[in-house]
Formats: structure tokens, C-alpha cells, sequence
């Protein structure tokens, strides 16, 4: 009997005696993720199944050396190019992107 | 007193992450669904909860089930480039990834309804997490 309440004694002192310092650093990680905002799923479901073609089509349609005789159009194929890269995943993006260059380089999509 | 303090904090925490895991999958599953209706999506997308991969655990994991698994209800084997596809859309969305990982998730795993095999990649790789 009295071995089992000294076995209660150090469980409750282990655990409660836990060094905070760690904890601390987890919590605050933890705060600063969840303050990061709402996650756009609808997003990430319709990039699963699009994504992947219409960065395709853009890269294509996009590409710097379909308009190699006018360098200003040439920079801006080069930099829709680059941000297409970064955002091959999200088709929200590729959207706007797709925007864009219809605008600024006069592709037919 | 203050450990006492602490101990409960972490109680309630364990709870609050516990109903914040729930809230995540439901969302996604909610998005899912709707794409699905709407025709957005061909396939229908479920999140739910696995046991994970005991090597890929790392310091926010939980102690038992710490897998986000994807299931594609396709009807047939997924190609391995589909699998790899859905995987790097979720693994692109860098909040998506950060909230996972400290909700105690350290595995994504993809896979169809039909067939035996899928894909599973270890989150801490896509995060920079506890460090600095």
C-alpha cells in the first residue's frame, strides 16, 4: 500500500513538474499557425483536378520564345512564366495568371 | 500551484487541438463534397484520420493516429501520377501544411478505394517548423 501511494506520488510529480520552457515554445508555434487564417479547401479540391492542364496549356501559350522579335512582351512572358512555376498547384492563381496574359500578351485561350 | 496550472492548460489544449483536428477534416470534406456536386471535381475527395507512419513523427505529432489520409473515390486504381498530383496540391498549400503539422498530423498519405497501394509522403519535410 504505501508502495503504491510513493509509485502515485513521483507520477504526480513527473508529470506535473514538467519542464514549461518547451511547452511554451510548442503553444506559441501553435498560436502563430492557427492566426494564420482560413484555408481555402474549395481552392485545393478544384487544383487537384485542374491545375495540372491549365498550367500545361499557360506554360505553353506563355512561353518567352513564341514572342522572341518584341522584348517588352518577351519580359512579360518571362515573368508570367516564373510565377506560373511557383504557382502550378493552385489553380486560383493560374486563373488570374491566365488573366493576365490574355491582357498583356494577347494569347488566344 | 503553477504546474497544477499547467498540467490543466495542457489538458485544454489537448482538447481544443483534438476539436481544431475535427474542424479541419470536416471543412475539407465539406469543400469536397460541394466541388463534387457541382461537377467542379470528376472524382469525390473524403480526409480522414489513419494511424500514420511511426519514422515520420516529429515534435507536434500525436501519440496515436497522426495520418491526414486522402481517399479518391475513383471507382478504379488511381495511376501513380494521379496520386502524386493530388499529394503535391495539398503539399503546395504551405498554411494547409503548417496547420497540419501542428495539429499533431506527421503523414499524408493518397490513395483510391480500389486497389491495395497509394502514396504517403512525411509533412516535416514541406515545413520549417521549431527552429530559431
Amino acid at each position: 500500500m504505501v508502495i503504491s501511494i510513493i509509485e502515485f506520488a513521483v507520477i504526480v510529480i513527473l508529470l506535473l513538474g514538467r519542464s514549461t520552457k518547451h511547452d511554451n515554445k510548442r503553444s506559441r508555434i501553435k498560436q502563430q499557425v492557427k492566426s494564420e487564417g482560413d484555408i481555402d479547401f474549395g481552392n485545393i479540391v478544384n487544383s487537384a483536378f485542374g491545375a495540372e492542364a491549365l498550367y500545361k496549356e499557360l506554360i505553353r501559350k506563355c512561353h518567352p520564345d513564341r514572342f522572341a522579335p518584341d522584348s517588352e512582351k518577351m519580359a512579360i512572358a518571362n515573368d508570367i512564366t516564373e510565377r506560373l512555376g511557383k504557382n502550378k498547384n493552385d489553380i486560383k492563381k493560374l486563373n488570374e495568371l491566365k488573366v493576365e496574359a490574355i491582357d498583356k500578351l494577347n494569347i488566344n485561350l | 500551484m503553477p504546474s497544477l496550472v499547467n498540467f490543466w492548460t495542457r489538458i485544454i489544449d489537448w482538447f481544443r487541438d483534438r476539436q481544431d483536428r475535427v474542424q479541419l477534416i470536416a471543412g475539407f470534406n465539406r469543400a469536397a463534397r460541394e466541388a463534387f456536386i457541382n461537377g467542379e471535381a470528376p472524382t469525390h475527395l473524403e480526409a480522414c484520420v489513419s494511424r500514420g507512419y511511426r519514422p515520420y513523427k516529429h515534435q507536434f505529432s500525436n501519440f496515436f493516429n497522426s495520418g491526414f489520409r486522402i481517399k479518391v473515390f475513383s471507382g478504379k486504381q488511381l495511376s501513380k501520377q494521379d496520386t502524386v498530383n493530388i499529394g503535391n496540391v495539398i503539399l503546395a498549400n504551405d498554411t494547409l501544411v503548417r496547420r497540419l503539422v501542428v495539429l499533431g498530423f506527421d503523414t499524408l498519405e493518397v490513395h483510391s478505394d480500389v486497389g491495395t497501394y497509394g502514396c504517403r509522403w512525411q509533412l516535416r519535410d514541406y515545413i520549417m517548423i521549431g527552429e530559431g
